[in-house]
């Protein structure tokens, strides 16, 4: 939002402190202020002049040579006898006697001030030098008119400085309007010049229009007949609208065409302007209908202005061109023939304002914020009139605002006069209520000092009335404060008009009672120390990702939650496992140059598969995972023996007996109904799925070939998801074995077992054995070192290297002799492996 | 894949006995077994027409697919999936892990980490928040009445499943959706004269375009602090307090006044640059000073909602966004990175 100083400066009652205090003192109790724009500097160059003599120039349609006065301001320049200034310009306006605008050689155009500065020099246009240009409105970046120079007709002299007579030594402060979200009033200057008085510590006094409701004359006619159907008084409370006739509709009064162009408002005509500038003022929106096209439409002699809701598939187009066909739901302004606009959002093209014009209607009123949002929304409009209507207008100022209105086109439109005026007002308008607080209310929530003389002066500097009844206060805000219902309310007013800087900081005291940590966190980061530390790196993608992603690791979109309103179908669903974003990173990393990776995220995934999370409300429960890829590019894997599979399965099986969790791979088919959905994205026979306690918690292996083609994976790619709530805190408390001072007795094991005995099942018939035939002060470790296969119709032989200890004596080599004979014949008679 | 019309379902089985005998898969889709059953579609009866058509369509695009996985679905060598390794690999050549210089953690997580050791050590609480929420919790629970203009302040993803009472689930734009779960969760410890104090970290997302500045998906930490005589001034001490441990030294506060339905009153907590000690650099944009979260003095109807008595207990609350502290920190110029999955990035967060 542009807020002009000089204009705030009128409205307060005091001189306005230095620029770089009020910018400082606006961002910190007011609003962020996000930049200054000096205007002056734009348009300290520009001289008023008056053209003295103006000639053809005869090889020219179109140029004129002119003299010009220019009070002999200006310094160091041709000029003739007389003193005067030879311009060339090729305006069809420009003619001797007018008053004009003159950019003189060396100065800056100001439309180009913002853009490629362009520098005006003296310069021969035809045999004639132009000392400088006589500057139209769009040259000098007031307006869009380039028909011609500008026309000055206001009290002024050659010589003047342009931006003295003008109002255009002035700064505008950009700020940023979020903080008033709750503040219709701050979308009005007049609301912005009182709170910063109350900041600044002066005490703020409304102009006397907008305390005091003037009379409307009406100049008694027959020419007119208005009258209002209102048939939503609950979402239109106060619905004003009066005839004026006898309007010429033609181009502002420059002063208010420069007031519009500093806030950003482009200049229409002077009935549209005034109406604009009435809500710069006052936040209050103001629209203005054509009279006479009102009658023509609805071919009758009276204006009856229905107020309704829309019917379902009536059309409208709007100013801005764009034709809607409604629903059923919007408020609409509408005559017996049909609508002429959306009510408090915008007006119909077909009634509005033109040069045709003679005799108009002006609306104010009051809309429901909540339904102008829903109109604003559904249709993607977005106006001033939106931006406004929607923070909630007070109704208790439409009266004032409408007279304030007439009373300036009846100044600025000589000869027009009001004819009718029509009134609707709900009875049902509530007005603000008193509120009671005490002194301990405010300095208890706030932490400050304030006494009640400061809070009564703080809060009537603007404008609430306050009641001092010994330690308490009766505060009333004023009507156009349509935020105040709680004491909070009004202790967040006294605070920020205090300044919250001005509080004293004072630290928490707490007791001694450890808090415990966050348990998932926790979990989290020992995998992740883990991971990082065996050279993986973590990512994190987005809980979001296309529909083609979900097909291609074939699973069914169906099941994913989708975002309506997802902006580009890249992050239309939420994804409903880790891995598949995890693929799609690889093939950039390759080719970045990547050839030999592991990447791994820890996040959690959604899927309509899973229950509705009765822990939290019944929302869509979530599943928390960690998922790993291992990556080695084609370039690499030229030189490597075996599986990928092997390489992902490493850091899962690491994990594992970090988290000391027994786990068994079996058949990718076996994976319960969730882990299911997706198997096809594996490699058959290369796949596992992966069960702790007999309960499925992920799927590990390579992908099929499709997968890869999707995701241009190098043909040695492989990974892991599991679930990570299987993991516990305290799961490796009992990691520790104790330490034997004898020494170990090491035997190299090789079976010879069919090519279908897993090796999972050798190991674990292993270990049973050993477990049974071991002493009590005994133990072991195996460690796998080679597995040997001359293909699927030979027997493979397996080779593990076998540790046995004693902690209590020296092992003697008979006894592991004796062991060894144990388990040749034991697991040769359980799964008929052969040692060798 | 799976068909619930058993002639189609039988048919696709076959076809992918075929595919697996063909040397060009290209012919999978000119297969006979496809071309039957079109025929049948023919002569179905009118109100069978469209599914089965439905399913063999489906099918068809299947076999497209098929088709264009180039070379062939090679059929590997089944593995043995319990086993430490292959058969015949020699063992300085069996899986290894890679080395720890090549590992690195996400910084966002390490940064979260770090601000969370300090909130710990400060008596807070951690949570975390919801990543699939609903609309009470977004809006409702923290003073938005429905269809409120203030709700369009926070651009926010709508889901196409509703909840019980008939709302949108959203994507939240911010953890204050925990709030109302976490104060209910701790009102009781108030009875026994305990605070609560509570960080909830999470993400959240907002339906932004994105540039090098704006994430639709981000991190945030929400604190939220309740008890008796909680005041605006232990609200900035707390911030001060975390954030000179953070940055470990001692930095210069102000506020800015802001609007948030669900805080009264609101503001933004700007501090001096601790990069260039608000002499103004790059990371403040030249202005010596950071504008770091915004905060305020939670509602009493907030506090209603949780079932607290407002006329006893009041407290505050603040969201901060993770991405801010780490951007500046290590100097970050684009957002985007923390999401793009690019190891030359990641790589250096050792």
């Amino acid at each position: 939002m542009k807020l002009s100083i000089n204009l705030l400066a009128k409205l307060v009652n005091f001189e306005l402190p230095p620029i770089s205090e009020l910018t400082s003192v606006i961002g910190s109790k007011l609003a962020e202020v996000e930049e200054v724009i000096d205007l002056s500097e734009k348009y300290k160059d520009i001289i008023i002049v008056k053209v003295v003599t103006c000639q053809k120039i005869e090889k020219s349609d179109h140029l004129n040579l002119c003299f010009i006065d220019d009070g002999m301001v200006v310094k160091d320049i041709k000029r003739n006898n007389d003193g005067f200034i030879q311009v060339v310009c090729g305006a069809a306006n420009v003619k001797a006697g007018l008053i004009t605008a003159w950019i003189p050689p060396g100065s800056i155009i100001p439309n180009t001030f913002n853009k490629e500065p362009y520098k005006l020099l003296s310069k021969e246009i035809l045999g004639n030098i132009s000392n400088g240009m006589l500057a139209s409105s769009k040259e000098l970046d007031i307006s869009s008119d380039h028909t011609g120079i500008i026309e000055l007709t206001d009290q002024v002299t050659p010589g003047d400085k342009f931006a003295d007579k003008y109002n255009l030594n002035d700064r505008i402060i950009v700020i940023e309007n979020k903080m008033f979200t709750h503040r219709p009033d701050c979308f009005g200057l007049l609301g912005i010049a009182r709170e910063l008085s109350g900041i600044l510590g002066h005490t703020f006094i409304s102009p006397s229009w907008y305390k005091q409701l003037d009379e409307i004359l009406e100049q008694q006619s027959n020419k007119s007949n208005l009258s209002i159907d209102n048939q939503i008084e609950d979402l239109v409370p106060v619905f004003r609208a009066v005839v004026i006739d006898n309007i010429v509709v033609k181009v502002s009064p420059l002063w208010l065409q420069i007031e519009l162009m500093k806030t950003g408002i482009k200049s229409i005509s002077n009935v549209v302007d005034i109406t604009n500038y009435i809500m710069l003022l006052t936040g209050q929106p103001v629209h203005a209908y054509d009279y006479n096209k009102l009658i023509n439409q609805s071919s009758s002699t009276e204006v009856k202005l229905i107020v309704r809701k829309s019917y379902q598939d009536e059309e409208i187009k709007l100013l801005n061109g764009q034709n809607l066909k409604l629903d059923d739901d919007t408020i609409v302004i509408a005559t017996q023939a049909g609508i002429i606009g959306l009510g408090g959002v915008m007006g119909g093209l077909l009634s509005s304002i033109d040069e045709s014009t003679t005799k108009i209607v002006l609306e104010i009123a009051t809309f429901d914020m909540y339904s102008i949002r829903r109109t604003s929304m559904k249709y993607g409009i977005f106006s001033d009139a939106v931006t406004r209507y929607t923070k909630g207008q007070s109704p208790f100022q439409v009266n004032i605002i409408l007279s304030y209105t007439l009373k300036m086109i009846l100044d600025t439109i000589s000869g027009c006069y009001v004819v009718q005026s029509g009134t609707y007002q709900s009875n049902k308008l509530i007005k603000n209520q008193v509120i009671n607080l005490s002194i301990d209310d405010i300095n208890g929530l706030l932490g400050s000092k304030l006494s009640i003389t400061n809070v009564v002066s703080i809060l009537t500097s603007v404008e609430f009335e306050v009641d001092v009844q010994e330690k308490s206060l009766e505060v009333l805000a004023p009507d156009w404060r349509t935020d105040i219902h709680l004491k909070e309310d009004i202790i967040e007013e006294i605070g920020r008009l205090y300044g919250y800087d001005l509080i004293e900081k004072k630290e928490l005291l707490r007791t001694i009672t450890p808090v415990s940590k966050y348990l998932n966190f926790e979990i989290n980061n020992k995998i992740r120390s883990f991971m990082s530390a065996r050279g993986a790196n973590e990512l994190l993608n987005y809980s979001f990702v296309s529909e083609k992603l979900i097909n291609n690791f074939s699973q069914d979109v169906e099941e994913a939650y989708m975002v309506v309103n997802a902006r580009s179908p890249e992050f239309k669903y939420y994804r409903m496992n880790l891995t598949a974003s995890l693929l799609d990173k690889v093939h950039s990393n390759v080719k970045t140059g990547y050839d030999q990776f592991t990447i791994y995220e820890i996040g959690r995934v959604h899927s309509k598969r899973f229950e509705l999370n009765s822990n939290f409300d019944d929302v869509p429960d979530f599943s928390r995972r960690l998922a790993m890829i291992y990556v080695l590019s084609d370039k690499l894997s030229k030189n490597i023996v075996g599986s990928s599979y092997f390489w992902a399965k490493k850091y899962l099986d690491g994990l594992f007996n970090l988290f000391n969790l027994m786990v068994s791979y079996q058949d990718i088919n076996e994976a319960d109904a969730i882990y299911k959905t997706n198997i096809e994205a594996y490699q058959p026979g290369r796949a596992a799925s992966i069960f702790v306690n007999d309960k499925c918690c992920g799927l590990i292996g390579e992908y099929n070939q499709a997968v890869k083609h999707f995701f241009k994976l190098p043909e040695f790619t492989a990974g892991f998801e599991i679930d990570t709530t299987i993991f516990t805190k305290n799961s490796n408390i009992n990691c520790y074995k104790a330490i034997s001072r004898y020494p170990s007795v090491y035997r190299d094991l090789c079976f010879e077992v069919a090519s279908n005995v897993s090796f999972d099942k050798l190991l674990t018939t292993l270990r049973t054995i050993l477990q049974e035939n071991i002493n009590q002060t005994m133990n072991y470790e195996i460690l796998p070192i080679d597995i040997f296969s001359k293909g699927l119709n030979h027997n493979k032989r397996v080779t593990v290297r076998l540790k046995v200890y004693d902690y209590k004596q020296t092992l003697n080599d008979n006894v592991v002799n004796v062991l060894v004979q144990k388990i040749s014949a034991m697991i040769f008679e359980q799964i008929k492996a052969k040692l060798v | 894949m799976q068909f619930n019309n058993l002639r189609v379902q039988e048919s696709y089985l076959k076809l992918k006995e075929e595919y697996k005998s063909l040397s060009n898969k290209q012919d999978i889709i000119r297969s006979s077994i496809l071309k039957q059953l079109y025929e049948e579609l023919k002569n179905l009866p009118n109100d069978q027409k469209a599914d089965f058509g439905f399913q063999v369509n489906t099918l068809k695009k299947e076999l497209i697919r098929m088709s264009q996985v180039s070379e062939a679905e090679i059929q590997k060598d089944p593995i043995d999936i319990s086993a430490p390794f292959d058969d015949n690999v020699p063992s300085d050549l069996q899986p290894k892990f890679l080395t720890s210089e090549v590992g690195s953690h996400h910084p966002l997580m390490t940064e979260l980490n770090c601000v969370l050791d300090i909130f710990y050590r400060m008596g807070f609480e951690a949570l975390e928040s919801l990543e699939l929420d609903d609309d009470y919790h977004m809006f409702g629970s923290l003073n938005f009445p429905d269809g409120h203009p203030a709700r369009d302040d926070f651009d926010t993803f709508l889901i196409n499943e509703k909840d019980k009472n008939g709302n949108f689930f959203i994507a939240p734009a911010h953890t204050s959706s925990m709030q109302n779960r976490v104060l209910r969760l701790k009102a009781n410890s108030l009875l026994d004269n305990q605070s609560i104090a509570a960080v909830i970290a999470g993400r959240v997302f907002r339906n932004e375009d994105l540039d090098a500045r704006h994430e639709h998906t981000f991190y945030q930490l929400e604190g939220v602090y309740v008890g008796q005589g909680v005041t605006v001034g232990n609200l900035l001490a707390t911030l001060k307090t975390f954030l000179e441990s953070y940055y470990d030294k001692k930095l210069e506060f102000k506020t800015q006044p802001s609007y948030f339905p669900f805080t009264e009153p609101s503001f933004e907590f700007v501090l001096s640059c601790p990069f260039c000690d608000g002499k103004g650099c790059t990371v403040c944009s030249r202005s010596g000073w950071i504008e770091l979260l915004g905060c305020g003095m939670i509602h009493p109807n907030v506090l209603s909602m949780a079932g607290i008595d407002a006329n006893i207990y009041s407290g505050f609350a603040w969201g901060m966004g993770i991405e801010r502290l780490v951007m500046m920190k290590y100097n970050i110029d684009d957002i985007r990175y923390f999401e793009s999955g690019k190891l030359n990035f990641l790589g250096q967060f050792k």
